[in-house]
């Protein structure tokens, strides 16, 4: 820590200019690193230049850590922690020591780098915040884990942790982190397989479509949850993402889309947007999503987050799901995942002759049944009750 | 120096009140945090604190016995201060019953709730169990007072929470804690200045806590919850009793439109509504309603409609009014005159008075009465006869996986069906309407139920009698007060297929009209309904993989379906879909069953271990089994009865509550007039003989009780309730007081024994009444409350055979 404090001395007369151009904060969580910057002076190009940069020695971060302890550290994580610094013990192996540390060494690196590029591109009046919005910061103050503490002493911190970082030499692939994911995900839907090979009587079918299993393996299901059960996000399990709702089980959600037949280029209509996973999942087998979300927050967070994620497929609005989205009705497939006393009547007169639409019934953390309604020709209405769990024979042996 | 005449018997009845008043208020407020089920686990465990406070004491009791004025004031202090912060931390962990079959971190969440809510009781016991040890030589008056103040307790916290919310009472509670310190430092000569100078400044202190560290924080996954993420949603009332809190809601930008079971076929939509939840869950709706008929239009294309389409009803009974839907379904259907029947005042008085204007008065409406009781009460004091009885809609797929598993409903057993059946006229209509489960249980299980009354009411040509259909949502079983005519089965099978709801079962119904628009992989609410009916119907309920074998009063379980020998498969799906299946509240109940036992062995067993060097060695080994016996078989038998009577007085006097003050006040309070009455033989050789005659008086007002109470209460069951009460005491009172008995006879022959063993016994006896309290139910679901009877008459026979020796040094 004694060269640290070295550093910190050196480096503040260095930034003592642009910090004084600081003006007052505001958040903007819209996407990445420009959560942490209000863009009152700062252009898109300068933002992924800003991001760029950040990223780059992000990475070089996670060589450092990855040669003091051996860990692994995958390509995802860093792009997690790119978004989520306040986690970015939660990437690594819990065993690390010293990790709060870590962790405010990185967020103050991210500030460091911020006023290096500020200083760099001459741009004045750009105001910042740290992650937390519900700390208070105020004029050149960073808020981290700790409390506030000076930019100066951030910056400085934070030359010395690159200091070290330039000591390290290890070799860091950020493919074979990335592969290491993908064999995360590549489980999940091997898991998958087997429940529903195990539940193939009430399925009629022993196997899922591979198209939608080759939608789950792409989907980044890690970036649909919240932080603080990230390291689950590849169990087959519901997880609760805040705001009273949960993002569905893998093996419900990879059933639900198969039972509603999607061929690629299909238009179809969600109710209750929840994280956008399953909007995700739809889009990647090629669908055109329509999604609603009741809940506000939930339907801006998700929103942003498929934004960031590239799907220029789905389209979320925010509102009351129960007539649907008529203006680009009618629908080859409508998913009701929003709990509704009754099937709203404007929403089967949405759903295209021989469309499918599909009701998972039940908690948040238990689908009891998934009810898959089929419009006929003649426009009647035929019901298929489907249980999610192999259970026979009823009158069986015990 | 605290003289031995100074006996803190005030006090020791005030905190007694003060810990039984908190048990029932942390189920309420548990209930209302989680759901019912769960409360009622999660403090029956909490009371193992006695259990803890036994070992605590066997290993201070040298030091603390001579200084019994401080520790037991401290101890009284304590409890006033834990009985605040413990549930105030226990319900910020943020445990979540549901997510038990997923994360073992729940596990963890469980026991900590549980850990701290066990404080409260343990300072409590501590308190108790010194003075038992302390003022050995009256222990019976000692123990008089704590059962006496436990009855007090019991029947205050009822009326307190008829006045103030639960929040509010618990720091009443709390305060009661700090009170009984002061009456115990007063009565063991204590000066009366630190209590004006204390009191004062605590009672400051409870009343400027802030509001949020006592405000239930309601689980996120409630009902309730839910519909408050909704934008432009907010609570417009509350209203609170032991029933449970009532809220309304209002939903200014998204209509809420609760129709549940409506047909796919329907273009309706139905009018603004309100919003009512019970305990923050259990949605129903109040209905707007400006007495516009076509407005009620979407009531007709619910499945609860049908028997409307068979006749149309001079006579209706609507069981459970809540927000009025069914009021308003058969004003739609032009019925004649209609009696609705609502056991919570507060909601009609939500509905008649607050939201009059918008219900459109519909209880004050003409033809309609009301009747403010409880729905079985009712159909056995009622004389009129009705041509249609729509039980309430009782929707159990829409809550938490298998949380109402373990909720006793006296309204779906064979008893009350069979009630029902009476009150119907000549050709006149049952219709139960349920939520659908798969694969079919409850619903099945109400067919069962219903072959079941029809028998018990000797109705002959039953397969002509019941009709079922069913939607995807909702299922309405109809039982007729005669045959179903060839006009009544093309009237439900128009009404059937013009709303795409499948015909389960009417009589001859060929199989190939099953499973049509509802399709599931088999017809198997046909296949059940035929096999239930026919033959083979034991053979059937054996195999099922769910247990369908009609509720009874004596095991009311309308929603328990699970088979013991099915639950290690369903353990085995939980993570395939099959999680909903598993009644997780069951599960639990069996866990926590085994993990008590575990914990109550080795509470019981470490004393034994750390005591062993001095004094146990001069026991002969068959009197330390003895004192085991005795008291563990004693803490068994007092529990148990106490848990069977209450279900048993439920339906005597029509109300939870009503049962609840006054089968568990007369228990307590006569127990406790029978443990002073003890104290006069306490010591004496003779105890053991009174012992033997106290147990034998129990068991045979417990086999007379067995016999003659149904009877009994059916002949009285529809007297004037304040008659009824009376009965119950006179009943009561009697096996209380001979239940006060034994214990403090127990604990004085051990007075004189090496002083170890009197919080020994203490602690015993506080392990085997959690156990006790989590086996009644486990016992009731499998084998009926009288079985659970018989098993606590067997404890105390044991607990005679067992009497401890008296003891001397």
């Amino acid at each position: 820590m004694i060269f640290l404090a070295i550093a910190v001395s050196r480096v503040e007369s260095k930034h003592a200019q642009a910090a004084r151009q600081f003006t007052e904060i505001d958040v903007n969580h819209e996407r990445g690193v420009a959560q942490w910057l209000r863009p009152q002076a700062l252009h898109r190009g300068d933002i992924e230049a800003l991001e760029h940069r950040i990223y780059r020695n992000t990475i070089t971060i996670f060589q450092f850590i990855v040669k003091t302890h051996g860990l692994v550290v995958y390509q995802d994580q860093v792009d997690f922690t790119m978004r989520h610094p306040e986690n970015f013990n939660r990437v690594l192996d819990r065993r690390l020591p010293a990790k709060l540390i870590c962790n405010d060494l990185f967020v103050m690196f991210v500030y460091y780098e911020i006023i290096e590029f500020l200083v760099e591109t001459k741009i004045g009046q750009v105001g910042f915040q740290a992650y937390n919005p519900s700390q208070q910061c105020g004029t050149g103050n960073y808020s981290t884990m700790f409390g506030p503490i000076s930019y100066r002493h951030s910056g400085s911190v934070m030359l010395g942790a690159l200091l070290l970082l330039v000591a390290s030499s290890c070799e860091f692939d950020p493919a074979q982190s990335s592969n290491d994911l993908r064999d995360d995900r590549e489980q999940m839907i091997r898991l998958i397989e087997d429940d529903v090979r195990s539940t193939s009587s009430y399925l009629k079918q022993s196997s899922l479509d591979t198209r939608v299993l080759d939608a789950m393996a792409q989907v980044p299901r890690h970036k649909f949850v919240p932080p603080q059960v990230v390291d689950m996000a590849y169990q087959n399990r519901p997880l609760p993402i805040g705001h009273s709702q949960t993002i569905s089980q893998p093996y419900i959600v990879a059933i639900m889309t198969d039972l509603l037949d999607i061929e690629p280029g299909q238009h179809v209509l969600e109710i209750g947007t929840g994280s956008g996973y399953q909007a995700a999942v739809l889009a990647e087998i090629g669908a055109r999503v329509w999604s609603i979300e009741i809940i506000p927050e939930l339907g801006k967070e998700a929103q942003a987050r498929l934004r960031q994620l590239d799907y220029d497929k789905v389209e979320v609005r925010l509102g009351d799901g129960y007539y649907g989205w008529p203006e680009y009705a009618a629908f080859d497939a409508i998913i009701v995942t929003a709990a509704a006393s009754h099937i709203p009547p404007p929403l089967l007169q949405q759903l295209k002759p021989g469309g499918k639409m599909i009701i998972p019934v039940g908690s948040q953390f238990s689908t009891q049944q998934l009810i898959l309604i089929t419009r006929g020709d003649n426009d009647e209405f035929i019901t298929r009750q489907v249980l999610p769990v192999r259970f026979v024979p009823l009158t069986g042996e015990h | 120096m605290v003289t031995t005449d100074a006996r803190p018997r005030i006090s020791i009845a005030v905190i007694s009140a003060a810990v039984l008043g908190y048990e029932i208020l942390l189920m309420a407020l548990f209930s209302l945090i989680q759901w019912h089920h769960f409360a009622y686990m999660v403090v029956s465990v909490a009371l193992l604190g006695f259990g803890v406070s036994g070992s605590f004491l066997v290993l201070t009791r040298a030091a603390l016995e001579n200084n019994f004025r401080n520790f037991a004031v401290i101890q009284a202090c304590l409890f006033g201060l834990s009985s605040l912060l413990c549930y105030a931390l226990a319900q910020r962990l943020s445990f979540n019953p549901e997510e038990l079959i997923w994360d073992n971190n729940h596990w963890l969440r469980l026991a900590l709730v549980i850990l701290l809510l066990a404080l409260p009781f343990f300072f409590a016991a501590n308190l108790i169990g010194l003075a038992l040890i302390r003022f050995k030589y009256s222990l019976a008056r000692i123990y008089a007072a704590d059962l006496f103040g436990a009855g007090i307790g019991a029947v205050g916290i009822i009326a307190i929470l008829f006045l103030v919310p639960p929040a509010t009472a618990l720091r009443y509670i709390s305060l009661l804690g700090f009170a009984a310190a002061a009456v115990l430092w007063l009565e063991c000569r204590g000066h009366w200045r630190p209590v004006i100078i204390s009191l004062p400044i605590v009672m400051f202190c409870l009343y400027s806590l802030p509001g949020s560290w006592t405000e239930p924080l309601i689980s996120p996954y409630k009902g309730l919850s839910q519909l408050l993420r909704v934008s432009g949603t907010r609570v417009v009332a509350e209203r609170f009793s032991p029933l449970g809190l009532v809220t309304v809601v209002e939903s200014e930008a998204i209509p809420l439109r609760h129709a549940p079971g409506l047909s796919l076929n329907s273009h309706l939509e139905p009018p603004a509504q309100l919003g009512l939840f019970i305990d923050a869950d259990g949605l129903t709706a109040i209905t707007h309603y400006s007495g516009e008929r076509a407005d009620l239009a979407y009531l007709d294309d619910l499945t609860s409609a049908l028997p409307y389409h068979l006749q149309a009803p001079g006579r209706v009974l609507i069981l459970g009014a809540g927000g009025g839907a069914g009021i308003l379904q058969a004003l739609y259907h032009d019925a004649g005159q209609i009696d609705a029947v609502e056991i919570n005042s507060q909601v009609v008085d939500l509905v008649s008075d607050r939201f009059g204007d918008f219900s459109g008065k519909i209880f004050d409406h003409a033809g309609v009465k009301l009747h403010i009781a409880e729905a079985r009460g009712f159909l056995q004091s009622a004389y009129g006869r009705y041509d249609l009885i729509q039980f309430p809609m009782f929707d159990s797929s829409t809550t938490a996986a298998g949380v109402q598993g373990l909720d006793e409903n006296y309204l779906y057993t064979v008893e009350a069906l069979k009630q029902a059946i009476k009150r119907l006229d000549d050709q006149g209509y049952i219709a139960l309407t349920l939520g659908i489960k798969l694969p079919p249980r409850s619903n099945l299980k109400l067919f069962a139920s219903a072959i079941a009354a029809l028998e018990a009411s000797g109705a002959d040509n039953i397969e002509r009698r019941l009709a079922l259909i069913r939607g995807w949502q909702t299922s309405t079983l109809l039982i007729k007060n005669g045959e179903f005519s060839t006009t009544n089965i093309d009237a439900i099978k128009n009404f059937s297929r013009r709303r795409s709801f499948d015909l389960a079962y009417y009589p001859n119904m060929p199989a190939h009209e099953a499973n049509r628009y509802n399709q599931l992989e088999a017809s198997y609410f046909y296949d059940g309904t035929r096999a239930l009916l026919g033959k083979q119907r034991d053979q059937f309920l054996h195999d099922y993989k769910f247990n369908l074998e009609p509720a009874t009063d004596d095991r009311p379980f309308h929603s328990h379906s699970v088979k013991l020998s099915s639950l290690s498969e369903l353990i085995k799906l939980r993570h395939r879909g099959g999680g909903a299946l598993l009644e997780t509240g069951y599960l639990t109940l069996v866990i926590t069953l085994v993990l008590t036992l575990l914990f109550s062995v080795l509470l019981i067993l470490l004393p034994l271990i750390l005591i062993r060097r001095d004094t146990v060695r001069m026991l002969r080994r068959s009197s330390t089994v003895k004192v085991l016996g005795y008291f563990f078989s004693l803490g068994l038998g007092f529990l148990l009865i106490e848990i069977a009577f209450l279900q048993k007085f439920i339906l005597f006097l029509h109300h939870p509550i009503y049962a609840a003050s006054v089968v568990l006040g007369s228990f307590l309070v006569a127990a406790g007039v029978g443990s002073g009455y003890a104290q006069r033989f306490a010591g004496q050789r003779r105890s053991k003989k009174v012992t033997a005659n106290a147990v034998a008086a129990i068991i045979v007002l417990g086999m007379a009780y067995l016999a003659l109470l149904g009877p009994l209460m059916q002949s009285a069951g529809s007297l004037p309730l304040i008659i009824r009460i009376l009965i119950s005491i006179v009943l009561i009172a009697p096996l209380g007081f001979c239940m006060g008995i034994p214990f403090p006879l127990g604990l004085s022959a051990l007075a004189t024994s090496p002083p170890s063993l009197t919080p020994w016994a203490w602690g015993i006896n506080g392990c085997a009444s959690v156990i006790s309290a989590i086996l009644a139910t486990l016992l009731a679901i499998h084998f009926g409350f009288n079985a659970v009877i018989l098993l606590a008459l067997t404890c105390y026979f044991a607990a005679a055979a067992s009497f401890p020796e008296l003891i001397s040094n």
